[in-house]
């Protein structure tokens, strides 16, 4: 599992949602989180951070730039090949988990989720970023 | 008995609160408006029951549903609204709520549910008591229900007797002493009540015509009596509503039992008359005053009468809602006309779904808004043309309309609607719109002075 210090970003444009998940992660035993607004703010988190971002949940149908968008960009990025992405959908995107998947996403979470099952797809996150490690 | 149920309502407009309180006996509400805390910093413990209300636009519903399915995930977390429009009841189970509530329509399926989910938090410490009108008990009558009597001195239930045990004369009598509301029943065993009642009802079919009319028209005097009394008391308008929401089950059991238990196709009209946009209250509430009265008065079959009464203002779903909404005076000529045109239009409706019904049904229909003075509409027939059970339909319209709650306070009482109607019919026939004929019998029946 990811170390408790890895830093966590957290991307949806409601901020209620921001605080629910960042709940959640805390929960979970990770202590430093950061928030962004929408998938815009979130590239410029993950591209300018001192502290390197360790993990990114981010939800899907966001305006300006969507999870989708900001993933293909991430994973475009050779910098942030392995970065561990989450996506977030509500019930009614479930659909486009495809798309995501071919895009690179490293797991995917539908809401409404409780703890257990956001650990079980950090572990999922994780097992995929340690494989991709190994294999250079 | 340990601490009590706690409600929180987040977000309810006041008139929805109150119904929330209505059926929420045995717990305690609060009430917080939308804020970004609530999201932030959860309750601890969890409320027993969460009810949530329309969010600020910031927000959306489901993402509501699921922020706070995220923070209280194994509380019962419900929905509730008045606004029709975009409701999605699947969506938000989906997303989180435990069940949605569109009120009116869903009133009772609310407190049905709210009951349930109190009695479960309180671990069955909280039961729900119903009052109920016993009608026509007859000497070593076995109820079938276990029946409680409330005693107000000490705010206590006892049980009167058991279902299985026969109520003596001894016992008849001391409970006709006692108020209306004296009687009670568990929620759980509401069904075996109804199903008791019809079956009351049924009996008195069987008697002699003399004996039948008189215990037939008490027990319908009796049923309605408590339907929004004159007491004026803050629990009139529930418990008003419960008595007329008990008497639809009544007139329920009373039908399916006429089908020989099998799947309602009376309560499938009911939930079909919702997807109109006649208002479901009032085309139940109709029906059931309408059978009722048929009983009572002995006049055309009640199945038939509820079943018009159902379908009667099916035809308004075609009108524009502005001028069903429109006072009759403020309407132009067109309009009227238009308007004057439902019953016809219930009719085609009728066909174009193939629903199945009597030509007797079609007709009652067909005729609700003649008048005995001949100037009704659509046809203005003549009074020896009208069929009687048209005429029952059209009181039972009538006393819906003015019995209905408005901004949850009662129009005006039920005996004193009665008492209206057949003022304005006896003191003139000649321009009535209902038989005097049936009015004398309906007055004589409620015992009512014009």
């Amino acid at each position: 599992m990811f170390d408790p210090k890895t830093r966590v970003l957290i991307i949806d444009d409601m901020m209620t949602m921001r605080k629910i998940v960042g709940k959640v992660c805390r929960e979970l035993g990770f202590t430093d989180i950061t928030e962004a607004a929408d998938g815009a703010l979130g590239w410029q988190a993950i591209s300018t951070a001192e502290k390197p971002i360790g993990i990114v949940i981010s939800d899907w149908n966001m305006p300006n730039c969507t999870g989708l968008d900001l993933l293909k960009r991430v994973r475009g990025d050779k910098r942030f090949n392995h970065l561990p992405f989450l996506l977030v959908t509500a019930e009614a995107e479930k659909h486009q988990i495809v798309e995501a998947l071919q895009s690179g996403v490293s797991s995917y979470i539908i809401k409404p989720f409780n703890p257990e099952t956001l650990k079980l797809k950090l572990e999922e996150a994780h097992q995929k970023f340690t494989a991709q490690l190994k294999a250079g | 008995m340990s601490r009590p149920v706690e409600i929180l309502l987040i977000g309810v407009e006041d008139a929805l609160a109150q119904v929330v309180k209505e059926y929420s006996q045995g717990a305690t509400l609060s009430v917080r408006p939308y804020e970004d805390s609530l999201f932030e910093a959860p309750f601890d413990p969890a409320p027993a029951i969460l009810i949530c209300g329309q969010p600020p636009e910031s927000i959306s519903t489901p993402e509501v549903a699921q922020g706070f399915r995220m923070l209280y995930q194994a509380a019962p977390i419900f929905y509730i609204t008045s606004a029709r429009q975009n409701f999605q009841r699947a969506i938000y189970q989906k997303n989180g709520f435990t069940d949605a509530f569109l009120i009116p329509n869903d009133r009772i399926t609310l407190r049905d549910e709210l009951r349930r989910q109190i009695s479960l938090a309180s671990d069955g410490e909280v039961r729900a008591f119903r009052p109920v009108q016993l009608i026509d008990i007859e000497p070593d009558t076995v109820l079938g229900f276990d029946l409680y009597l409330h005693l107000p001195a000490n705010n206590r239930k006892i049980k009167y007797v058991s279902s299985q045990d026969p109520l003596d004369s001894a016992r008849i009598t001391k409970l006709q002493k006692h108020n209306v509301k004296s009687a009670m029943v568990t929620e759980d065993q509401m069904q075996k009540f109804y199903q008791f009642t019809a079956k009351r009802l049924k009996n008195l079919g069987t008697l002699s015509a003399t004996e039948a009319k008189e215990r037939r028209e008490k027990a319908i005097r009796d049923l309605f009596c408590g339907i929004f009394s004159d007491s004026g008391e803050g629990d009139t308008i529930s418990s008003g509503r419960e008595l007329m929401n008990d008497c639809q089950e009544i007139v329920k059991a009373y039908i399916v039992d006429e089908n020989n238990g099998k799947a309602s196709w009376y309560e499938k009209l009911l939930a079909a008359s919702d997807s109109t946009d006649t208002p479901y209250d009032h085309a139940a509430n109709t029906a059931t005053f309408a059978a009722l009265l048929s009983i009572g008065l002995g006049i055309g079959d009640p199945k038939e009468v509820a079943l018009a009464g159902i379908l009667h203002d099916i035809g308004l779903s075609d009108l524009d809602p502005a001028i069903i909404a429109k006072d009759p005076k403020d309407r132009t000529p067109a309009e009227q006309s238009s308007y004057e045109k439902h019953p016809l239009r219930s009719m085609d409706i009728i066909r174009e779904r193939r629903i199945v019904v009597s030509d007797r049904v079609i007709k009652i229909i067909e005729q609700h808004h003649e008048s005995y003075n001949g100037g009704g509409y659509p046809h203005k027939l003549p009074p020896q043309r009208m069929i009687p059970e048209a005429q029952i339909l059209a009181i039972a319209d009538q006393l819906d309309e003015m019995t209905s709650s408005v901004d949850n306070k009662i129009k005006i009482s039920m005996n004193e609607a009665i008492s209206r109607i057949c003022k304005v019919g006896l003191e003139n026939p000649s321009l009535s719109r209902f038989n005097p004929e049936i009015l004398g019998r309906l007055m004589n029946m409620f015992k009512v002075a014009a």
